[in-house]
């Protein structure tokens, strides 16, 4: 797990926005305003370090709308510390990603 | 896209490509349908990134467990620091090798001997008629000449060789000998390339009811006779009433007949002669390219400067390596430059080689122009000890007291081999960049 001092404020970026209610990549992005680029290794980095869990949606609810399932990331009880710490680092945090609609949060 | 992605996940270990797969389909298929194209094409873009983090981060968790498909790619010489810089132009080369190898016209060229036309032979024609007649040539071969030593006429006709429908040249014994493709004139018959492979390389031939023998083969890719022969039977003497092609090897000394002149004939209206050098008909594709690197030279320099920082000053002893390096990733644009060149320009003239030349030239300028100056730029700052790219750049000094004080970057290489200090500001005591060697006791910031 990573230490609460050590994320960058990146790193600290996406998990607010996860932690606030944007679910899959390309909502960070939007909501971040950071690159694809950025985005996907850093959730590969964070579900690495256990701050974050990847879900893929369900097989029958996509198949019902006939799409593919998609990948959902949720924050794990240990960001909990982590994102305290550091959005007492970065003041600025929660301003820059506003908090994501009902529908967003599925 | 999807292509795209399969390639990339070449990268991954076999047991995580079908999930990453699924992950990227999944996202570009929501963002396309919602947003367009435009957002999915910049969603994609970070596809090699996550590629490579995943790459990583398994690696990471079994060090010496993972496994790739693709043996190469796996080996950890993938990793060394001086592949990756390489592999473009190398890639590069490979791609242009199959394209000039792939295009017939190309082929050929890359095949055959190549072939350098005598700068004194023209090509005559009346500007009446394409053709001149085997008597007037003959009348001007009986005359005194001021402008030609020699002429040599030529006919071309559909004949049967082996079998074969080919266009065969009868020709004046010289021919041969002016196109400087041989010594004296020998009985037998000279094929081109093309025409030699399609009759299956024969010592022998049979013309209509003779049998001749294969004196030797022409550059044909090279060597653009009008109307364009596949064999040359040479003979003494041919029917007066032919008409044919004349050529003329211009003496030295002779005025400059490049637009032509006026022949006066005996009871005949006099003839207006066309004149067409063979160097223009003939592909010199070695020329041409030579010429596009002449043209790239000025461009380089006349194009955006390469900012400061090309090339940091150094020990003698350390300035060889960046320096073959570089040499290297060079050599390798320009071959593939020449081969793509010569690719691009045999398959959009196929039916008119004589223009290749030309759009040759501009084609290696074209491939050149940026890839060399890509090049450049990124060997700017290397180390020049294990050739990795120098990185965590620190701004020292502000540009307001750059009188007392320097101002500038320093760059840092990753493995503690030393330290390039660019002036931002140059001063008349700092004006290029430096390199700063760090010796074994600054190891211990580096063991990481």
């Amino acid at each position: 797990m990573a230490e609460t001092g050590k994320l960058s404020h990146t790193a600290a970026l996406i998990l607010h926005a996860i932690a606030v209610g944007y679910r899959y990549g390309f909502s960070i992005m939007e909501s971040t305003g950071l690159p694809s680029g950025t985005v996907y290794p850093a959730l590969r980095r964070l579900e690495a370090e256990g701050l974050i869990r990847s879900q893929w949606e369900a097989e029958a609810i996509a198949e019902k709308e006939q799409r593919p399932p998609r990948k959902y990331y949720k924050t794990t009880a240990a960001a909990r510390p982590v994102l305290e710490a550091s959005r007492s680092r970065y003041p600025l945090l929660a301003a820059l990603t506003a908090p994501a609609e009902e529908k967003e949060r599925v | 896209m999807n292509a795209y992605l399969r390639l990339l996940s070449l990268l991954l270990p076999v047991q995580q490509r079908y999930t990453w797969l699924s992950e990227w389909n999944a996202e570009l298929w929501h963002v396309r349908s919602e947003s367009g194209w435009v957002p999915a094409l910049h969603l994609l873009r970070g596809a090699v990134a996550d590629a490579r983090e995943l790459r990583a981060l398994t690696e990471k968790e079994s060090p010496a467990g993972w496994s790739l498909t693709l043996p190469w790619l796996q080996s950890r010489i993938w990793t060394q620091s001086w592949i990756q810089p390489l592999a473009f132009p190398l890639a590069m080369f490979l791609i242009m090798a199959c394209a000039a190898v792939y295009v017939p016209g190309s082929r050929d060229v890359l095949l055959s001997r190549s072939y350098n036309a005598p700068s004194s032979i023209v090509l005559l024609k009346d500007a009446e008629h394409p053709t001149i007649s085997y008597a007037t040539y003959a009348e001007w071969t009986r005359r005194r000449q001021s402008l030609f030593d020699e002429f040599a006429f030529y006919v071309v006709q559909k004949r049967y060789v082996n079998g074969e429908h080919l266009r065969v040249a009868t020709a004046s014994s010289n021919l041969i000998r002016m196109l400087g493709l041989g010594g004296s004139a020998a009985d037998g018959m000279y094929l081109s390339y093309a025409a030699a492979k399609r009759l299956g390389y024969p010592s022998q031939v049979r013309l209509g009811a003779k049998m001749m023998r294969v004196q030797g083969m022409l550059p044909r890719t090279t060597l653009q006779l009008w109307d364009d022969p596949e064999a040359i039977v040479l003979a003494d003497r041919l029917p007066a009433g032919m008409h044919g092609r004349v050529l003329g090897a211009v003496a030295p000394g002779a005025p400059d007949i490049n637009w032509g002149f006026s022949v006066t004939q005996s009871r005949l209206p006099a003839l207006r002669i066309h004149v067409t050098p063979l160097e223009e008909r003939v592909l010199m594709p070695g020329r041409a390219f030579l010429f596009a690197c002449v043209i790239l030279l000025f461009a380089l320099a006349g194009t955006r400067p390469l900012a400061r920082g090309n090339g940091l000053r150094m020990p003698m002893r350390l300035r060889w390596r960046p320096a073959i390096f570089v040499g290297v990733q060079v050599l390798l644009l320009l071959a593939s430059a020449y081969l793509g060149s010569l690719a691009i320009a045999m398959s959009m003239t196929f039916s008119r080689p004589e223009d290749a030349t030309g759009v040759q030239a501009f084609a290696a300028f074209l491939l050149l122009l940026p890839t060399i100056r890509l090049t450049l730029r990124s060997n700017r700052h290397r180390c020049p000890c294990c050739l990795r790219k120098l990185g965590h750049p620190a701004r020292v000094g502000q540009p307001s007291a750059a009188f007392l004080n320097w101002y500038g970057t320093e760059l840092l290489c990753a493995q503690g081999h030393g330290m390039a200090h660019i002036p931002d500001m140059p001063t008349t005591w700092f004006s290029e960049p430096r390199w700063m060697p760090l010796d074994s006791s600054w190891a211990v910031l580096f063991s990481q």
